[in-house]
């Protein structure tokens, strides 16, 4: 059972914070994402939440639970493509064989596949 | 070099036929040339799956007993047209379930049909002396059908527009939806694998074509509504729409794979249908044709936020640049969607292509050709912003409150559009200087509404006064694409109309 956050580092964060949380922790924390704008999507197991969750709040990082994701139901899915235009991040795409693929770790759960997509292949799920 | 029907029909019986896919004969005739081609080439097989709103399936329910002459009907919540005798009825794609809306409808219905599930049927009726029957609720599966057949009055328009968004609000359109400041643009065709993209003239097409319907062997019927040959060409093919076909097959024989019921958001509900053509290679001219590809094939990229017939053309792209992810609009790269699936297109191509290899698929020649005609618009009284705009002073940003308010009383106005560079800004009205006055507001960029609301000139009266209705305004500015201010649409010039 992992744990995925969403982490907002204010401008005065300078110090390795991350790194310092896995050290002091012992949480292994995967970065799924970091974006120049000082947020990141990390994922941890939850029994390391507490602690984990302690050591940003003391260190003034902003942490939000990623509660739910994105699930592509392949069933329903007939590749054609409408998501894939509307996806800001390129979770949505093609492969070579003009199948469509969702790479989760891509999604930033904004959402604006879902209701794009004819067949209802797109849905909110819990994480 | 030229072959006939019967002659390839004999090769298709001996398994001698040979055959290629649209995308394949492009190779083929890049190395071979199209002479070659067309004495080697027996039969081109083209495909395409997508979204075709001019669908649907005319079903016979048998009689009940006693029986009933049904006035209305309804198939899982979805309305049937019964208007015809008494127990058959056209159940078409885009019309939607009673208490489901546009999340279920008639696309959905015909694919649970295929899928062998029970549909919910309800009929009412006034009863008469030889149908006595009032009312009826039933479940029935397809096998419990007399005829059920896919019966498309319009499907594989020959090209289509690419959609796109200018305003700054999401718009859902049946082009799927649309990001605001042209975050995406969307397309639908199957293009250098499509039907009619292959046989531009409609050479070798016509009523009583066999060809591949929704994984079933059906036929095409005649010419789709819509159909229109007087079209601006370029390599041959209309840039925008053009030829359509009316096609029917037993839905018996219909897979889930190539008939599909979609739901799109905020518009309503739809049938994606899978296509197939072949393409009898008769003659060069018809090899030269089927190998065009989509560097050659054009089409136009509209603006849809104007709910209008005549939509601003942003630019003119061909397929080999929507199919590359995106496409360049005002110097900003935006992403493309196919609205139709170049996968499923490619599978019914195969699959066309390997049920002639193994002579299960012959070909047929038309009995008739299809009409040369023209698609209109509807006949009635049009009203366009441009009939009714006013003329009207405009302020700069920098001018002062008090030169503004002078020249609303000289004019006689409530509304004054703010300009900058000969952009709309903002506007100001008589009510926001009484405001700003009283509060000592004394800037005028400050003080007026930099979000307004505005108007095009060749949009339609109608649209424009359910705009001023909806956001609660008198008047607006009429703006053209560069946001210029021509002129401004007030709700009393509009009542003066409906007089």
């Amino acid at each position: 059972m992992t744990k995925r956050y969403m982490l907002k580092f204010g401008k005065e964060v300078e110090d390795p914070v991350l790194a310092e949380c896995i050290l002091e922790t012992k949480a292994l924390i995967r970065i799924i994402k970091a974006e120049a704008d000082g947020k990141a999507v990390v994922e941890f197991p939850a029994k390391k939440e507490k602690e984990v969750l302690a050591f940003l709040h003391e260190r003034g990082v902003d942490a939000y639970e990623l509660k739910k994701k994105v699930k592509l139901d392949i069933d329903l899915c007939v590749d054609c493509g409408s998501c894939i235009s509307v996806c800001p991040t390129n979770a949505l795409s093609f492969d070579k064989n003009k199948k469509l693929v969702f790479d989760e770790e891509k999604c930033v759960l904004c959402r604006k596949c879902i209701d794009a997509c004819p067949r209802k292949a797109l849905s909110l799920v819990d994480f | 070099m030229t072959k006939t029907f019967e002659e390839i029909n004999r090769k298709i019986k001996q398994g001698d036929a040979v055959v290629l896919t649209a995308e394949q004969m492009i190779d083929y005739v890049r190395e071979n040339g199209s002479k070659k081609a067309a004495k080697d080439i027996d039969v081109v097989t083209t495909g395409t799956f997508g979204a075709m709103c001019s669908s649907g399936a005319m079903l016979n329910f048998g009689h009940a007993d006693p029986p009933i002459k049904m006035q209305k009907v309804w198939l899982n919540d979805v309305e049937a047209y019964t208007g015809i005798a008494a127990v058959d009825a056209y159940i078409g794609a885009t019309q939607l379930s009673e208490s489901e809306g546009i999340k279920y409808g008639g696309g959905h219905v015909i694919e649970d049909l295929i899928s062998g599930k029970d549909v919910e049927l309800r009929a009412t009726s006034y009863g008469t002396d030889c149908y006595p029957r009032k009312k009826i609720t039933t479940n029935l599966a397809l096998d419990d059908l007399n005829e059920a057949y896919l019966l498309n009055p319009r499907n594989c328009y020959q090209n289509y527009a690419v959609a796109t968004n200018s305003t700054d609000k999401t718009i859902y359109t049946y082009m799927g939806k649309l990001l605001p400041n042209f975050g995406n643009a969307n397309y639908t065709t199957a293009s250098q694998l499509s039907p009619l993209i292959n046989d531009p003239y409609l050479e070798t097409i016509g009523i009583g074509t066999r060809i591949f319907v929704g994984g079933a062997q059906g036929h095409i019927i005649g010419e789709g509504t819509q159909h229109n040959v007087k079209v601006q060409r370029k390599n041959g093919i209309p840039v925008g729409p053009g030829a359509t076909l009316s096609v029917r097959a037993n839905l018996r024989d219909c897979l889930t794979k190539y008939l599909a019921g979609a739901s799109y958001t905020g518009y309503g509900t739809s049938l994606m249908v899978g296509i197939g053509v072949p393409i009898p290679i008769l003659n060069e001219d018809i090899a030269k044709r089927t190998a065009i590809d989509d560097s050659q094939i054009y089409t136009k990229v509209l603006d849809y936020s104007l709910p209008s017939r005549s939509k601003p053309t942003l630019k003119t792209v061909n397929y080999e640049e929507l199919r590359s992810g995106a496409i360049e609009i005002n110097g900003k790269e935006i992403k493309t969607s196919s609205m139709g699936s170049l996968k499923k297109s490619r599978e019914i191509a195969n699959l066309l292509k390997k049920w002639i290899e193994k002579g299960s698929f012959t070909l047929t020649a038309p009995v008739a050709k299809f009409p040369q005609s023209e698609c209109r618009d509807m006949k009635h009284k049009v009203s366009y912003v441009r009939d009714i705009t006013k003329k009207t002073p405009v302020v700069g940003l920098d001018d002062t409150l008090e030169k503004v308010s002078r020249l609303a009383v000289e004019k006689g106005v409530d509304h004054l559009p703010v300009v900058e560079n000969n952009k709309l800004a903002g506007i100001i009205t008589t009510w926001d200087i009484t405001r700003a006055v009283a509060k000592g507001g004394k800037e005028l960029r400050k003080v007026m509404t930099t979000n307004v609301i505005t108007a095009r000139p060749e949009e339609g009266i109608q649209v424009v006064a359910e705009r001023l209705k909806k956001h609660g305004i008198s008047a607006m500015p009429v703006v053209d694409e560069s946001k210029k201010v021509l002129g401004v649409v007030t709700v009393e010039e509009i009542a003066k109309l409906a007089k």
